[in-house]
């Protein structure tokens, strides 16, 4: 009990939480956070007994409604920027992907969670909620840039292309756009013009350069045709 | 394990547990089931499966020896989550196998010497690298050699057999080329992804341009074999037109980039079929740029022919394959080698020993199972309780690492009765899947089949 006779619902959630009893439990962290939303330490275990409870727990949340309460809203935005690295990754991926149940309506979680879900290599599941964001921030050049990189990693790069014109209309600086634009085209196939803007970022120089160099390596279709002629090298 | 003369039949790994841990069944998983029925004749429990399931789950499994796939950044993490959980460490470098030179050593995380306790080493070479280069104890290094040659060697080899015939009865005579290039022809688009995976592994130092100069080296040694391999086609294609070709990517590799370019050519088969030493041995001729199976087919008794385009790239003589077959530089010279008799190669490899152990009396699963065991004595010492089936983690894997590992129940039994066949192994085992693609294996108590 605290002292000013208000249970101490943390306490006991996470006593609850020790019993594996996650349901009990985030009911009680949610009536923590109503009575003091500004604890960072209740949000954050609020959040990840909501996950626990919601998507791993042996009683799964009836309602998912107490998780769109604007104070729980709060505690889920506080917690994607310290989403805990020690929890298992296929955990913080279903979390993740959650974001649109949770938060339909706001662009920055929804870009939180898809750069989130890009460190977890999970691009097919960035690229979906990047989408969303996008629609949400028009203008947002590092979310579009983001959905561009994501659909290219989930081989979809007519999408990426689409992507980073959106972000290059937005500011996208040109040595981003050139080496990932060339990216995006060898994909699609379109080599010639990839090579140029190859040529373009490797004059700008710097790591850009290496990088390019790295990326030019790639084999070409033309490179696997039998009976051709050896261009690269004329000895062979 | 009851290799030709082996009459040992005492239990005395009772109570003891070993895990196997696999990253790619094509690669390590036969190997693995030799080490396997090593242990199982002398009365051990065994679990083999999916490294990343293992990697969540060590809290959770009785403390015992677990056999890790190499030493890489990533091997170590989990090493010491193993060590962590009360278990012993041991490591087997599958990316060494093969390779001439210590250029490997790259792969070795330094905190291996923290979190290993034994180091499995392939030969003299990989044991001096080891112990100089890494400051390794030479008490933590067993020179054992690797399980994988001892399925290329009599009797074992005779499991390969079956699928041989299958192979060369539906596709008829054959030269097979395999490839591996896997720098510039990825599996995930580019040479830029293949290039960042390869720093998150430390294989490469973005920081360092010697290493990033040895990166564009091998890229270069890849594109002159992709070179030399097209090449080679168009003069076999010239010289013996209806002779059938069967490419065989690398598993790393994109094989579409292969299909798309020879769909107009119907004599050229592409196949992605992971039975690679049974397609060596279907085959007439393996022609191969550098690649281990290049090694493994020589000591199949297949012939081999080595295609070197730039001998002066250091990655041309990093590699055990160009030591054994034919060698050519000239693809066309390697074409025409092929429509003559083949060229006498003596069958000595007196010059490939000091790089891996090849010992004719006592096979590397033998020798790995008997390190593992007084591994596991320590561990059986510290055990404080059994497995806690209640607390495994589910691992679910992607796409790659599905198409790296993906083991059926009934896959792994059927390996396990042909190997054991071929290896002369008579002890019943009982399977239990206990997730997917992670299997415990228990010897019955005085059963032998």
């Amino acid at each position: 009990m605290r002292s000013n006779q208000h249970p101490d619902w943390h306490a006991m959630a996470v006593a609850e939480a020790r019993r594996n009893e996650p349901v009990r439990a985030f009911e009680l962290i949610r009536r923590e956070i109503l009575f003091d939303p500004t604890s960072a330490r209740a949000t954050c275990d609020g959040f990840s007994l909501a996950a626990r409870a919601g998507f791993e727990g042996a009683g799964k949340l009836a309602n998912w409604s107490v998780c769109t309460h604007p104070v729980f809203l709060a505690a889920w935005r506080h917690r994607l920027d310290r989403i805990d690295l020690t929890t298992a990754p296929e955990t913080r991926r279903s979390a993740l992907r959650r974001v649109s149940i949770l938060s339909p309506d706001r662009g920055s979680d929804l870009a939180a969670a898809g750069q989130a879900l890009i460190g977890l290599s999970d691009h097919s599941g960035a690229a979906k909620v990047l989408g969303w964001a996008s629609l949400l921030l028009r203008s947002d050049v590092s979310t579009l840039f983001a959905l561009a990189q994501s659909r290219f990693h989930s081989r979809d790069p007519a999408g990426g292309l689409a992507a980073l014109d959106r972000a290059s209309a937005c500011g996208l600086p040109r040595e981003q756009d050139c080496f990932w634009r060339a990216r995006l085209l060898m994909a699609t196939g379109r080599h010639n013009e990839a090579d140029r803007l190859l040529d373009e970022a490797e004059r700008l120089g710097g790591d850009l350069a290496q990088r390019c160099r790295i990326l030019r390596h790639t084999a070409r279709p033309a490179d696997f045709e039998i009976a051709v002629a050896n261009e690269r090298n004329p000895n062979l | 394990m009851a290799l030709e003369d082996d009459n040992r039949a005492v239990r005395d790994l009772d109570g003891h547990t070993f895990y196997l841990l696999i990253e790619d069944a094509g690669r390590e998983l036969d190997s693995r089931i030799l080490v396997a029925h090593c242990l199982l004749d002398r009365g051990a429990e065994v679990w083999i499966g999916q490294q990343l399931w293992f990697a969540r789950n060590f809290a959770a499994l009785k403390p015992g020896a677990v056999l890790f796939k190499g030493n890489n950044i990533a091997q170590v993490a989990n090493m010491r989550a193993a060590r962590l959980a009360g278990h012993r460490t041991a490591s087997i470098d599958e990316e060494m196998f093969g390779l001439i030179d210590a250029s490997g050593k790259r792969l070795h995380d330094p905190r291996a010497a923290l979190h290993c306790d034994l180091f499995l080493a392939q030969g003299a070479m990989q044991r001096d690298v080891l112990r100089d280069g890494l400051g390794i104890a030479p008490e933590k290094i067993r020179i054992t050699g690797n399980p994988r040659t001892d399925l290329l060697r009599t009797p074992v080899n005779a499991h390969i057999d079956a699928a041989a015939s299958e192979i060369r009865a539906r596709t008829g005579p054959f030269i097979l080329i395999n490839t591996n290039i896997s720098g510039i022809n990825p599996h995930d688009q580019d040479t830029y992804n293949y290039y960042r995976r390869c720093v998150a592994l430390k294989a490469i130092d973005p920081d360092d341009p010697k290493s990033l100069e040895s990166f564009h080296q091998l890229c270069a040694f890849e594109t002159a074999n992709l070179q030399a391999i097209t090449r080679f086609i168009a003069e076999l294609r010239i010289l013996a037109p209806t002779r059938r070709i069967v490419i065989r990517p690398h598993p790393a590799e994109n094989p579409n980039s292969w299909r798309n370019a020879l769909a107009c050519h119907p004599e050229i088969m592409v196949v992605e079929d992971k039975r690679h030493l049974a397609w060596i041995r279907a085959a007439d001729a393996l022609v191969h740029t550098s690649c281990t199976t290049g090694f493994e087919g020589a000591l199949l008794g297949a012939r081999t022919i080595g295609l070197v385009p730039d001998p002066g790239n250091p990655f041309s003589s990093r590699y055990l394959s160009n030591l054994v077959g034919e060698i050519h530089h000239d693809p066309k010279a390697a074409a025409l080698a092929l429509s003559e008799e083949p060229v006498k190669i003596s069958g000595d490899l007196s010059r490939i020993a000091p790089l891996i152990h090849i010992d004719n009396a006592e096979p590397a699963a033998r020798k790995i199972a008997d390190a593992l065991a007084a591994l596991s004595a320590s561990a059986a010492r510290n055990q404080r309780h059994g497995h806690v089936a209640a607390n495994f983690q589910a691992f679910s894997p992607n796409q790659r690492q599905q198409s790296q590992m993906t083991v059926s129940e009934t896959d792994l039994r059927a390996h396990m009765n042909l190997l054991a066949r071929a290896a002369g192994s008579h002890t019943k085992i009982i399977f239990e899947t206990v997730n997917r693609d992670v299997f415990r294996l228990t010897a019955i108590t005085g059963g032998t089949q």
